[in-house]
């Protein structure tokens, strides 16, 4: 029995072993095609064009659509800058959720609204009723939506697909902030190919720490806690470069809800967003490959390597940890509710290589990762294991994983450069070494929490994220 | 090779690369605020004397030589830059300089460039410059292999303003080789003289192609075109083309495009009828307004383009609309808003039932 257990142990270990080489080499290939992606966007970033897409009258026109609950710290900021993004035809819908601290307050005041009685059809299903709907005085795009909350975003975006008005929607957070030239970049696939690309997603960067003023990033900052800093690496390497790879590869399923923009018609088309879903965004894009693979229609899913959108993310691990549960659980719903398209060849590239990747890895990956860790601490503590096999496993699961952390900001240094200061840069390497020693376990324990609580179907794990607002120059420190 | 030894190995390897990727980015860092930093200062020293001898009467050129192959380079790029903001005889002078540096030939040669950063960067150029001469070095780089290259070179010949570029453009399109926003924007910069061949496109083309055209003749206005158009607006099989023949007769706005438009109001598809009545109202037709008020009763985007083209029809329409608006049928409420949303924008007061949040 000993031998056998013994014998269990050793051979777990070495598929754990083998399941973080395979990982890890998943990573490298994404970072890799997204480094050649991201070469050819620099060297072409000079004739892009979007003065033209600007220019040109017939660029189709947008309606964003910000859900916003108890949002008044920023959300005042963030509409002007939607307000004042450079393109030719859009509106900004803002759904107001219900919020208990005066957002809608601070909305009415800055822009001088006027309740209308706007028409609201009911194209796709939502739950929460519209209670009035508002509009600046002096015709600027601005559509304020006020609904009963029913603590689902997904909720309050089926509103905002229902009164918006322009052939495009673009989902974006109320905590965030978006580049002057975001829009147009963010369209210029749909202006580049109209009749096939369905949905495009953008750039997500963390903009805690981050200098804003009159709504424009002024100043490039690295956040000044661990934890956030942490986070910008994770974005960089697996929201940035692991999808503009996967987008190279035509197998793009998650356009952030946090910045995405759709066909509108489509999204209609597809029964708009699913209002069970903890992760709504990958659920309609899911959703939209399953309906055009079914109804063989010509598409594309892309993901736009330049325009970016600055978002506030979790400054503490408490709320990190909430976040990533509910993360978990919204995974889980959405493979489980696609579960015929795993594998499948009907539906290509999605059904055989990116749903499993997603469920042996984004999903999966937190039980193999702690029970293999506990199985290697197990395997050595009992001498099953030699501690040459420990080194080749801290190896491949944790200097492996910083060598793609560090690559990834390698890739932004040739790239964008958006962290200008050698703090930032000596930040973000600290920051690349942490992630995985410590933060990433813990990371999957959180991950493994919310996929046991979607197992069991638990109350999903929602909570509100205070907001610390944005820093503007009078609040950088000298 | 033992197992220690091999561990080991592929330890030593991993600290090497992420040694060497730590330097690389570092070194990077360095040098590009390094460059940055020079071509600032250089910048700031060109700049001026530029801007000077641009403001002489007889400039002379040749004085402006900077020393040494990099402040040439900063030279020829600043001075390409001024180019899009300026006019008359300031352009002509900077096109000069451009010229006589060799910049224009440089350019022309980096079409034929190996890599396709280059090429396409030298059809921005030469877009910029726009020197006629140069128009079949950008006008080959249509057929170029890479996507962005082509479309690098069709806006550049919309920049150069040549009308000879037009059937090149067109045949672009038509072959898929550019798409149809970059097509569309060169042909609107080469203007109305464009038209005669548009109108002739739209017969023979494809459905991409008669879009831009009908887009086009739309907005030069060509009143001429409008039978071709209302035939694609009414009868062609593409939703596209439909859509765009619908949008072009109201933009035109010539009376011979109402009858056509009203057909369309009653049209298979809620996009091509929404379509319609934006049309009419743009259109100003008062002849019209029976025929919107019925379309406030079809679905949701025909009520509300039909209510906001009412507000458009001057006073007829908007007491039309406060008719329909004080009863309380459907199409009351897309009457009620439409002349409360036509009231904001015009930066008036909402009526008191309506009064500030």
């Amino acid at each position: 029995m000993a031998h056998l257990v013994r014998q269990a142990i050793i051979d777990f270990d070495w598929f754990v072993l083998g399941y973080f080489v395979v990982l890890n080499t998943i990573y490298l290939a994404l970072v890799a095609i997204a480094a050649v992606a991201m070469a050819r966007a620099v060297g072409r970033a000079a004739f892009s064009g979007y003065d033209d897409i600007f220019a040109n009258p017939l660029t189709p026109s947008v309606s964003i659509l910000v859900p916003a609950y108890n949002e008044a710290s920023e959300i005042v900021e963030s509409v002007r800058a939607m307000l004042g993004l450079r393109y030719p035809e859009f509106e900004v819908v803002v759904i107001e959720d219900g919020s208990t601290d005066d957002t809608f307050a601070r909305l009415a005041e800055a822009f001088d609204l006027v309740q209308v009685p706007r028409v609201i059809p009911p194209l796709v299903r939502a739950m929460g009723e519209v209670l009035s709907v508002h509009m600046p005085r002096g015709g600027e795009p601005l559509v304020v939506v006020r609904k009963v909350n029913t603590s689902r975003r997904s909720d309050a975006l089926a509103v905002g697909v229902n009164a918006s008005r322009h052939s495009l929607i673009c989902m974006v957070d109320a905590d965030s902030i978006l580049e002057e030239g975001a829009l147009l970049g963010v369209a210029k696939p749909f202006v580049d190919d109209p009749e096939r690309v369905v949905a495009v997603g953008g750039v997500l960067r963390a903009i805690n720490g981050t200098t804003v003023d009159g709504g424009r990033i002024v100043d490039a900052r690295m956040p000044k806690t661990w934890v956030e800093r942490i986070q910008v690496i994770e974005y960089l390497r697996a929201f940035f470069l692991g999808r503009v790879g996967w987008s190279r590869m035509k197998g793009l399923l998650i356009v952030s809800g946090a910045f995405g923009l759709f066909r509108r018609d489509v999204v209609i088309e597809v029964g708009g967003l699913n209002l069970e879903s903890l992760g709504e965004d990958a659920e309609l894009v899911s959703c939209i490959h399953q309906h055009l693979r079914e109804t063989k229609q010509p598409y594309r899913v892309v993901f736009a390597s330049e325009p970016v959108c600055w978002t506030e993310v979790p400054p503490t691990a408490r709320i990190l940890a909430r976040q990533r549960r509910r993360w978990s659980y919204g995974l889980a719903q959405v493979l489980w509710n696609h579960r015929r398209m795993i594998g499948n060849p009907r539906y290509g590239l999605i059904g055989l290589l990116v749903l499993p990747y997603y469920l042996l890895f984004e999903l999966l990956g937190p039980v193999v990762e702690l029970v293999g860790l506990a199985a290697v601490i197990t395997g050595l503590a009992l001498g099953y294991l030699n501690v040459q096999f420990g080194l080749l496993f801290a190896t491949v699961s944790v200097a492996y994983s910083v060598f793609l952390s560090v690559a990834a900001l390698t890739v932004e240094e040739f790239s964008a450069r958006r962290y200008r200061r050698w703090s930032d840069l000596r930040a973000g390497l600290v920051a690349a070494v942490l992630e995985n020693i410590g933060f990433r376990q813990l990371h999957a324990w959180w991950r493994l929490r919310g996929l046991v609580a979607a197992i069991l179907r638990r109350p999903a794990p929602w909570g509100a994220m205070p907001r610390a607002g944005f820093i503007t120059p009078p609040d950088v420190p000298r | 090779m033992t197992y220690n030894v091999s561990i080991s190995i592929a330890l030593a390897v991993l600290a090497g690369i992420l040694a060497l990727l730590t330097i690389a980015t570092a070194m990077r860092r360095a040098f590009v605020n390094a460059h940055d930093r020079r071509q600032g200062r250089l910048e700031a020293a060109l700049r001026p004397r530029l801007l000077r001898l641009l403001a002489t009467e007889d400039p002379d050129l040749d004085a402006l030589a900077p020393q040494g192959k990099h402040a040439g380079r900063v030279l020829d790029a600043l001075a390409a830059g001024l180019l899009p903001k300026l006019r008359g005889s300031d352009r002509a002078g900077v096109v000069e300089l451009l010229e006589r540096r060799g910049a224009v030939d440089r350019a022309c040669r980096a079409t034929m460039s190996r890599r396709a950063v280059l090429r396409a960067r030298a059809a921005e150029q030469l877009g910029n410059i726009g020197l006629h001469r140069t128009q079949p070095d950008v006008a080959r780089l249509l057929h170029d292999r890479h996507p962005e290259v082509r479309a690098a070179a069709a806006r550049a010949l919309g920049k150069q303003g040549d009308v000879e570029s037009a059937p090149s453009l067109l045949r672009a399109l038509d072959n898929g080789l550019v798409p149809a926003n970059v097509v569309s924007m060169a042909l609107m910069r080469l203007g109305d003289r464009s038209a005669p061949l548009l109108e002739m496109t739209l017969r023979e083309s494809s459905v991409p192609s008669r879009v831009v055209c009908c887009e086009l003749l739309g907005l030069f206005g060509a009143v001429g075109a409008v039978p071709a158009i209302a035939a694609i607006a009414t009868t062609d099989p593409g939703y596209w083309s439909r859509l765009a023949a619908i949008r072009a007769l109201g933009r035109i706005g010539s009376p011979k495009c109402l009858a056509p438009l009203l057909t369309c109001l009653h049209a298979d598809r809620h996009a091509h009828r929404a379509e319609a009545a934006r049309a009419l109202g743009r259109l100003g037709a008062t002849d019209a307004i029976a025929e919107l008020v019925a379309a406030l009763d079809d679905e949701h985007d025909v009520a509300f383009a039909a209510a906001a083209a009412l507000t458009a029809l001057g006073p007829e329409g908007m007491r039309t609309l406060e008719t329909i608006g004080a009863t309380p049928l459907r199409a009351g409420r897309y009457a009620t808003e439409a002349l409360i949303v036509h009231a904001l924008e015009h930066e008036r007061h909402a009526p008191s039932q309506f009064a500030a949040a």
